[in-house]
Protein backbone atom coordinates (compact mmCIF):
# COMPACT_ATOMS: atom_id res chain seq x y z
CA UNK A 1 0.00 0.00 0.00
CA UNK A 2 1.52 3.03 -0.76
CA UNK A 3 2.08 5.62 2.07
CA UNK A 4 2.23 9.32 1.69
CA UNK A 5 5.80 10.24 2.67
CA UNK A 6 5.66 11.90 6.07
CA UNK A 7 1.74 11.67 7.08
CA UNK A 8 1.48 7.57 7.72
CA UNK A 9 -1.34 9.26 10.36
CA UNK A 10 -3.43 9.19 6.95
CA UNK A 11 -3.38 5.34 6.72
CA UNK A 12 -3.12 4.70 10.44
CA UNK A 13 -6.14 6.29 11.29
CA UNK A 14 -7.85 4.38 8.03
CA UNK A 15 -6.81 1.04 9.42
CA UNK A 16 -8.00 1.97 12.62
CA UNK A 17 -11.38 2.36 11.27
CA UNK A 18 -11.12 -0.66 9.08
CA UNK A 19 -10.38 -2.35 12.79
CA UNK A 20 -13.05 -0.85 14.09
CA UNK A 21 -15.47 -2.39 11.88
CA UNK A 22 -14.09 -5.44 11.79
CA UNK A 23 -13.48 -6.19 15.33
CA UNK A 24 -15.45 -3.74 17.19
CA UNK A 25 -12.54 -3.04 18.38
CA UNK A 26 -13.39 -0.41 21.62
CA UNK A 27 -9.44 0.27 21.97
CA UNK A 28 -9.00 1.64 18.63
CA UNK A 29 -12.22 3.63 19.23
CA UNK A 30 -10.79 4.93 22.33
CA UNK A 31 -7.69 6.01 20.38
CA UNK A 32 -9.94 7.66 17.28
CA UNK A 33 -11.69 9.64 20.01
CA UNK A 34 -8.62 10.87 21.73
CA UNK A 35 -7.30 12.22 18.54
CA UNK A 36 -10.35 13.07 16.64
CA UNK A 37 -12.98 14.10 19.50
CA UNK A 38 -10.94 17.13 20.55
CA UNK A 39 -10.58 18.19 17.40
CA UNK A 40 -14.33 17.99 16.15
CA UNK A 41 -15.30 19.59 19.09
CA UNK A 42 -13.13 22.80 17.64
CA UNK A 43 -14.80 22.31 14.05
CA UNK A 44 -18.18 22.83 15.51
CA UNK A 45 -17.47 25.61 17.65
CA UNK A 46 -15.74 27.53 14.67
CA UNK A 47 -19.24 26.64 12.90
CA UNK A 48 -20.91 29.02 15.88
CA UNK A 49 -21.90 26.11 18.07
CA UNK A 50 -22.39 26.53 21.75
CA UNK A 51 -20.08 24.21 23.47
CA UNK A 52 -22.50 22.25 24.89
CA UNK A 53 -23.98 21.61 21.80
CA UNK A 54 -20.61 21.26 19.59
CA UNK A 55 -19.33 18.37 22.44
CA UNK A 56 -23.05 16.59 21.79
CA UNK A 57 -22.44 16.60 17.76
CA UNK A 58 -18.81 15.08 18.51
CA UNK A 59 -20.14 12.28 20.17
CA UNK A 60 -22.80 11.68 17.21
CA UNK A 61 -20.04 12.04 15.11
CA UNK A 62 -17.85 9.50 16.29
CA UNK A 63 -20.70 7.30 17.36
CA UNK A 64 -21.62 7.25 13.69
CA UNK A 65 -18.00 6.32 12.84
CA UNK A 66 -18.23 3.10 15.19
CA UNK A 67 -22.26 2.14 13.40
CA UNK A 68 -20.77 2.84 9.92
CA UNK A 69 -17.42 1.74 10.13
CA UNK A 70 -18.05 -0.99 8.01
CA UNK A 71 -18.89 1.40 5.12
CA UNK A 72 -16.16 2.98 5.25
CA UNK A 73 -13.79 2.13 2.28
CA UNK A 74 -10.05 2.89 3.03
CA UNK A 75 -9.80 3.51 -0.76
CA UNK A 76 -12.14 5.68 -1.44
CA UNK A 77 -11.87 8.60 1.16
CA UNK A 78 -9.06 8.97 3.92
CA UNK A 79 -10.37 8.67 7.49
CA UNK A 80 -10.29 12.65 8.25
CA UNK A 81 -12.01 12.90 5.18
CA UNK A 82 -14.38 10.63 5.63
CA UNK A 83 -14.96 12.26 9.30
CA UNK A 84 -15.32 15.37 7.88
CA UNK A 85 -17.77 14.41 5.87
CA UNK A 86 -19.64 13.14 8.85
CA UNK A 87 -19.30 15.84 10.53
CA UNK A 88 -20.41 18.03 8.21
CA UNK A 89 -23.57 16.31 7.32
CA UNK A 90 -24.61 16.25 11.17
CA UNK A 91 -23.94 20.03 11.02
CA UNK A 92 -26.32 20.59 8.59
CA UNK A 93 -28.93 18.01 10.38
CA UNK A 94 -28.57 20.66 13.32
CA UNK A 95 -29.60 23.65 10.94
CA UNK A 96 -32.75 21.62 10.28
CA UNK A 97 -34.38 21.37 12.87
CA UNK A 98 -35.26 19.28 16.52
CA UNK A 99 -33.85 15.91 14.86
CA UNK A 100 -35.42 13.24 13.93
CA UNK A 101 -33.39 10.41 15.83
CA UNK A 102 -31.73 8.52 12.66
CA UNK A 103 -32.24 10.59 10.39
CA UNK A 104 -29.14 11.92 8.42
CA UNK A 105 -29.35 13.43 5.20
CA UNK A 106 -28.85 10.98 2.45
CA UNK A 107 -25.96 12.20 0.66
CA UNK A 108 -23.97 10.54 -1.82
CA UNK A 109 -21.85 8.03 -0.56
CA UNK A 110 -21.12 5.58 -2.98
CA UNK A 111 -20.01 5.44 -6.47
CA UNK A 112 -20.70 3.61 -9.56
CA UNK A 113 -18.04 4.65 -12.00
CA UNK A 114 -14.49 6.08 -10.07
CA UNK A 115 -13.00 8.69 -12.21
CA UNK A 116 -9.25 8.28 -12.49
CA UNK A 117 -9.12 10.87 -9.63
CA UNK A 118 -11.46 8.48 -7.52
CA UNK A 119 -8.85 5.17 -8.02
CA UNK A 120 -6.14 6.97 -6.87
CA UNK A 121 -5.45 5.72 -3.63
CA UNK A 122 -7.02 7.82 -1.04
CA UNK A 123 -4.26 8.30 1.00
CA UNK A 124 -1.73 9.36 -1.79
CA UNK A 125 -4.92 11.94 -2.99
CA UNK A 126 -4.85 13.31 0.95
CA UNK A 127 -1.56 13.93 0.83
CA UNK A 128 -1.42 16.09 -1.83
CA UNK A 129 -4.30 17.90 -1.00
CA UNK A 130 -2.25 18.50 2.11
CA UNK A 131 0.90 19.08 0.18
CA UNK A 132 -1.59 21.93 -2.09
CA UNK A 133 -3.01 23.40 0.92
CA UNK A 134 0.46 24.14 2.57
CA UNK A 135 1.35 25.60 -0.59
CA UNK A 136 -1.03 27.88 -1.06
CA UNK A 137 0.12 31.53 0.00
CA UNK A 138 -0.82 32.32 3.46
CA UNK A 139 -3.99 34.54 2.67
CA UNK A 140 -5.94 32.79 0.32
CA UNK A 141 -5.06 29.49 2.95
CA UNK A 142 -6.94 31.76 5.70
CA UNK A 143 -10.18 32.81 3.30
CA UNK A 144 -10.76 29.25 2.35
CA UNK A 145 -10.90 27.79 6.00
CA UNK A 146 -12.81 30.90 7.03
CA UNK A 147 -15.28 30.16 4.38
CA UNK A 148 -15.05 26.66 3.66
CA UNK A 149 -14.54 25.05 6.91
CA UNK A 150 -15.83 27.75 9.50
CA UNK A 151 -18.63 28.32 6.78
CA UNK A 152 -18.22 32.30 7.49
CA UNK A 153 -19.93 34.40 4.86
CA UNK A 154 -18.45 36.54 2.65
CA UNK A 155 -19.13 39.20 3.93
CA UNK A 156 -18.08 38.37 7.77
CA UNK A 157 -14.28 37.60 6.57
CA UNK A 158 -14.65 40.87 4.51
CA UNK A 159 -15.45 42.84 8.36
CA UNK A 160 -12.66 40.82 10.24
CA UNK A 161 -9.62 40.85 8.46
CA UNK A 162 -10.73 44.63 7.38
CA UNK A 163 -10.37 43.92 3.75
CA UNK A 164 -12.61 44.77 0.80
CA UNK A 165 -15.57 42.20 0.08
CA UNK A 166 -14.50 42.05 -3.36
CA UNK A 167 -10.89 40.90 -2.82
CA UNK A 168 -12.16 38.31 -0.04
CA UNK A 169 -14.20 36.90 -2.98
CA UNK A 170 -11.05 37.15 -5.60
CA UNK A 171 -9.13 35.83 -2.94
CA UNK A 172 -11.58 32.29 -2.56
CA UNK A 173 -11.75 32.04 -5.99
CA UNK A 174 -8.17 32.28 -6.68
CA UNK A 175 -7.40 29.82 -3.93
CA UNK A 176 -9.77 26.89 -5.48
CA UNK A 177 -7.89 27.42 -8.88
CA UNK A 178 -4.85 26.79 -7.18
CA UNK A 179 -5.98 23.96 -4.86
CA UNK A 180 -7.76 22.56 -8.35
CA UNK A 181 -4.65 23.40 -10.42
CA UNK A 182 -2.02 21.64 -7.73
CA UNK A 183 -3.68 18.77 -7.11
CA UNK A 184 -4.30 18.11 -10.63
CA UNK A 185 -0.72 18.32 -11.56
CA UNK A 186 0.53 16.15 -9.25
CA UNK A 187 -1.77 13.31 -10.54
CA UNK B 1 -23.78 13.61 -21.91
CA UNK B 2 -24.42 15.79 -19.34
CA UNK B 3 -23.38 19.25 -20.55
CA UNK B 4 -25.05 21.57 -17.40
CA UNK B 5 -22.99 21.38 -14.04
CA UNK B 6 -23.36 22.88 -10.95
CA UNK B 7 -20.42 26.30 -10.98
CA UNK B 8 -17.46 25.47 -8.49
CA UNK B 9 -18.67 28.21 -6.38
CA UNK B 10 -21.61 25.43 -5.56
CA UNK B 11 -19.76 22.38 -5.98
CA UNK B 12 -17.58 23.92 -2.25
CA UNK B 13 -20.72 25.22 -0.41
CA UNK B 14 -22.05 21.75 -0.90
CA UNK B 15 -18.85 20.30 0.20
CA UNK B 16 -18.26 22.50 3.19
CA UNK B 17 -22.37 22.00 4.33
CA UNK B 18 -23.67 25.67 3.08
CA UNK B 19 -26.41 25.08 0.76
CA UNK B 20 -29.95 24.17 2.67
CA UNK B 21 -30.95 20.45 2.87
CA UNK B 22 -32.50 20.96 -0.81
CA UNK B 23 -30.73 22.32 -2.56
CA UNK B 24 -27.85 19.80 -0.91
CA UNK B 25 -30.50 16.93 -2.61
CA UNK B 26 -30.74 18.60 -5.58
CA UNK B 27 -26.86 18.70 -5.98
CA UNK B 28 -26.41 15.39 -4.39
CA UNK B 29 -28.64 13.73 -7.68
CA UNK B 30 -26.48 15.33 -10.12
CA UNK B 31 -23.37 14.02 -7.95
CA UNK B 32 -24.83 10.70 -8.49
CA UNK B 33 -24.60 10.57 -12.36
CA UNK B 34 -21.38 13.54 -12.89
CA UNK B 35 -18.25 11.66 -11.81
CA UNK B 36 -16.56 14.71 -13.08
CA UNK B 37 -18.09 16.88 -10.54
CA UNK B 38 -17.61 14.07 -7.75
CA UNK B 39 -14.06 14.62 -8.32
CA UNK B 40 -14.43 17.76 -7.48
CA UNK B 41 -16.98 17.40 -4.01
CA UNK B 42 -13.96 14.70 -3.47
CA UNK B 43 -11.31 17.04 -3.60
CA UNK B 44 -13.28 19.87 -1.56
CA UNK B 45 -13.99 16.99 1.41
CA UNK B 46 -10.17 16.17 1.33
CA UNK B 47 -9.56 19.84 2.06
CA UNK B 48 -11.96 19.39 4.94
CA UNK B 49 -10.25 16.23 6.04
CA UNK B 50 -7.12 17.97 5.94
CA UNK B 51 -8.65 21.43 7.76
CA UNK B 52 -9.89 19.01 10.14
CA UNK B 53 -6.51 17.27 11.21
CA UNK B 54 -4.91 20.93 11.14
CA UNK B 55 -7.64 22.54 13.99
CA UNK B 56 -6.48 23.15 16.94
CA UNK B 57 -7.84 20.19 19.74
CA UNK B 58 -10.66 21.64 22.24
CA UNK B 59 -10.24 20.36 25.48
CA UNK B 60 -13.26 17.78 26.42
CA UNK B 61 -15.44 18.01 29.10
CA UNK B 62 -14.69 15.69 32.47
CA UNK B 63 -15.17 11.89 31.69
CA UNK B 64 -16.31 12.88 28.05
CA UNK B 65 -14.51 9.65 26.94
CA UNK B 66 -16.80 7.05 29.36
CA UNK B 67 -19.66 9.06 28.31
CA UNK B 68 -18.82 8.29 24.98
CA UNK B 69 -17.93 4.48 25.53
CA UNK B 70 -21.03 3.72 27.30
CA UNK B 71 -23.19 4.76 23.79
CA UNK B 72 -21.25 2.37 21.44
CA UNK B 73 -23.63 -0.90 22.90
CA UNK B 74 -27.17 1.12 22.13
CA UNK B 75 -29.35 -0.07 19.80
CA UNK B 76 -29.11 2.02 16.53
CA UNK B 77 -32.10 3.51 15.66
CA UNK B 78 -33.75 2.00 12.65
CA UNK B 79 -35.66 4.50 10.40
CA UNK B 80 -38.05 2.81 7.42
CA UNK B 81 -37.22 4.28 4.01
CA UNK B 82 -40.29 6.17 3.63
CA UNK B 83 -42.03 4.19 -0.01
CA UNK B 84 -42.52 5.87 -3.28
CA UNK B 85 -45.69 7.27 -4.22
CA UNK B 86 -46.94 4.80 -7.32
CA UNK B 87 -47.31 8.05 -9.49
CA UNK B 88 -43.49 7.85 -9.22
CA UNK B 89 -43.27 3.90 -9.65
CA UNK B 90 -42.18 4.26 -13.49
CA UNK B 91 -39.81 6.90 -13.00
CA UNK B 92 -35.96 5.68 -12.99
CA UNK B 93 -35.14 7.62 -9.62
CA UNK B 94 -32.25 9.45 -7.91
CA UNK B 95 -30.58 7.37 -5.10
CA UNK B 96 -30.32 10.36 -2.91
CA UNK B 97 -34.34 10.96 -3.80
CA UNK B 98 -35.39 7.78 -2.53
CA UNK B 99 -35.18 8.21 0.89
CA UNK B 100 -37.51 10.98 1.19
CA UNK B 101 -41.07 11.21 1.73
CA UNK B 102 -42.65 12.70 -1.58
CA UNK B 103 -45.99 14.22 -0.50
CA UNK B 104 -49.14 14.18 -2.92
CA UNK B 105 -48.98 14.89 -6.04
CA UNK B 106 -51.28 17.76 -7.20
CA UNK B 107 -52.28 18.10 -11.48
CA UNK B 108 -51.97 21.62 -11.89
CA UNK B 109 -53.30 20.57 -15.87
CA UNK B 110 -53.90 17.49 -17.35
CA UNK B 111 -49.83 17.69 -18.63
CA UNK B 112 -48.30 19.20 -15.37
CA UNK B 113 -48.01 18.72 -11.92
CA UNK B 114 -45.91 18.88 -8.89
CA UNK B 115 -45.12 16.93 -5.96
CA UNK B 116 -43.54 18.39 -2.76
CA UNK B 117 -40.46 16.43 -1.65
CA UNK B 118 -40.20 16.32 2.29
CA UNK B 119 -37.29 17.92 3.55
CA UNK B 120 -36.99 17.90 7.36
CA UNK B 121 -36.67 22.03 8.90
CA UNK B 122 -37.83 23.74 5.81
CA UNK B 123 -41.25 25.30 7.01
CA UNK B 124 -42.95 25.91 3.32
CA UNK B 125 -42.83 24.09 0.24
CA UNK B 126 -39.41 24.71 -1.59
CA UNK B 127 -38.31 21.52 -2.56
CA UNK B 128 -40.61 19.69 -5.00
CA UNK B 129 -40.76 17.38 -8.24
CA UNK B 130 -42.25 18.60 -10.98
CA UNK B 131 -43.43 16.95 -14.23
CA UNK B 132 -44.56 18.12 -17.55
CA UNK B 133 -45.49 16.25 -20.05
CA UNK B 134 -44.31 16.99 -23.97
CA UNK B 135 -44.97 19.97 -25.48
CA UNK B 136 -45.67 22.05 -22.43
CA UNK B 137 -44.05 25.58 -21.20
CA UNK B 138 -43.72 27.16 -18.43
CA UNK B 139 -44.99 30.96 -19.08
CA UNK B 140 -42.44 33.91 -18.11
CA UNK B 141 -41.27 33.83 -14.37
CA UNK B 142 -38.42 34.87 -12.64
CA UNK B 143 -37.35 33.59 -8.48
CA UNK B 144 -36.46 35.43 -5.58
CA UNK B 145 -32.57 34.07 -4.25
CA UNK B 146 -31.39 31.23 -6.13
CA UNK B 147 -33.36 27.80 -7.69
CA UNK B 148 -31.62 24.75 -8.42
CA UNK B 149 -33.72 21.87 -11.06
CA UNK B 150 -31.65 18.29 -11.79
CA UNK B 151 -33.43 17.11 -14.48
CA UNK B 152 -34.44 13.41 -13.53
CA UNK B 153 -35.63 12.39 -17.11
CA UNK B 154 -36.56 13.72 -20.67
CA UNK B 155 -35.22 17.49 -21.49
CA UNK B 156 -36.39 20.95 -21.32
CA UNK B 157 -35.00 24.18 -23.08
CA UNK B 158 -34.21 27.30 -21.36
CA UNK B 159 -32.44 30.87 -21.82
CA UNK B 160 -29.40 28.82 -21.25
CA UNK B 161 -29.57 26.20 -23.55
CA UNK B 162 -31.07 22.45 -23.41
CA UNK B 163 -31.22 20.65 -20.49
CA UNK B 164 -31.04 16.95 -20.30
CA UNK B 165 -31.23 13.91 -18.07
CA UNK B 166 -28.66 14.57 -15.34
CA UNK B 167 -27.98 18.46 -15.96
CA UNK B 168 -28.15 20.71 -13.39
CA UNK B 169 -29.44 24.31 -13.95
CA UNK B 170 -28.96 27.35 -11.61
CA UNK B 171 -31.05 30.37 -12.04
CA UNK B 172 -31.57 33.43 -9.34
CA UNK B 173 -33.35 36.52 -9.78
CA UNK B 174 -31.40 38.30 -12.53
CA UNK B 175 -33.56 35.09 -14.89
CA UNK B 176 -36.69 35.52 -16.28
CA UNK B 177 -37.51 32.50 -18.21
CA UNK B 178 -40.23 30.62 -19.96
CA UNK B 179 -38.30 27.06 -19.92
CA UNK B 180 -40.43 24.68 -21.94
CA UNK B 181 -40.05 20.76 -22.17
CA UNK B 182 -38.65 19.85 -25.71
CA UNK B 183 -38.17 16.06 -27.02
CA UNK B 184 -40.53 12.81 -27.33
CA UNK B 185 -41.06 12.66 -23.97
CA UNK B 186 -42.58 14.27 -20.51
CA UNK B 187 -39.97 15.94 -18.45
CA UNK B 188 -39.24 15.15 -14.09
CA UNK B 189 -37.51 17.67 -12.44
CA UNK B 190 -36.25 18.16 -8.99
CA UNK B 191 -36.72 21.93 -8.10
CA UNK B 192 -35.37 23.08 -4.92
CA UNK B 193 -35.16 27.11 -4.36
CA UNK B 194 -34.25 29.67 -1.43
CA UNK B 195 -37.13 30.86 -1.34
CA UNK B 196 -40.54 29.45 -0.11
CA UNK B 197 -42.79 28.95 -3.04
CA UNK B 198 -46.40 28.40 -2.34
CA UNK B 199 -48.20 25.89 -4.67
CA UNK B 200 -51.47 27.46 -4.18
CA UNK B 201 -52.34 29.29 -7.14
CA UNK B 202 -49.45 28.95 -9.09
CA UNK B 203 -51.29 26.99 -12.05
CA UNK B 204 -53.02 30.29 -12.99
CA UNK B 205 -49.99 32.36 -12.93
CA UNK B 206 -47.41 30.57 -14.19
CA UNK B 207 -49.02 27.40 -16.14
CA UNK B 208 -49.16 27.81 -20.14
CA UNK B 209 -49.75 25.26 -22.61
CA UNK B 210 -47.46 25.66 -25.77
CA UNK B 211 -50.90 26.83 -28.06
CA UNK B 212 -50.96 29.97 -25.59
CA UNK B 213 -54.06 28.59 -23.49
CA UNK B 214 -53.68 30.27 -20.37
CA UNK B 215 -55.12 27.87 -17.83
Amino acid sequence: MAVWKGSHTVTDWSDCIVAIAQRRDRQQFAALFAHFGPRLKGFFLRRGLTAGTAEDLMQEALLMVWRKADRFDPQRAGASTWIFAIARNLSIDLKRRERDPGLLAEFYDGADQPTPGELLLSAERDGRIRAALAALPADQAEVVRLSFFEERPHSQIAEELRLPLGTVKSRVRLAMMRLRALVEERQ
Amino acid sequence: MIQHHPAPEILAEYAGGALHAGAMLVVACHLETCAVCRSEVSLWEGVGGALLDETAPEILSHRALEAMMARLDAAEPQSARPSMPDFLKDFDLPAPLKGRTVGRRRRVTPNIWFAPVDVPGEGSVRTYLVYAGRNTVLAEHTHVGREFTHVITGAFTDTGGRYDKGDFACTDETIIHTPGVTGETGCLCLISADAPMRLTGLPARIIQRLTGTLY
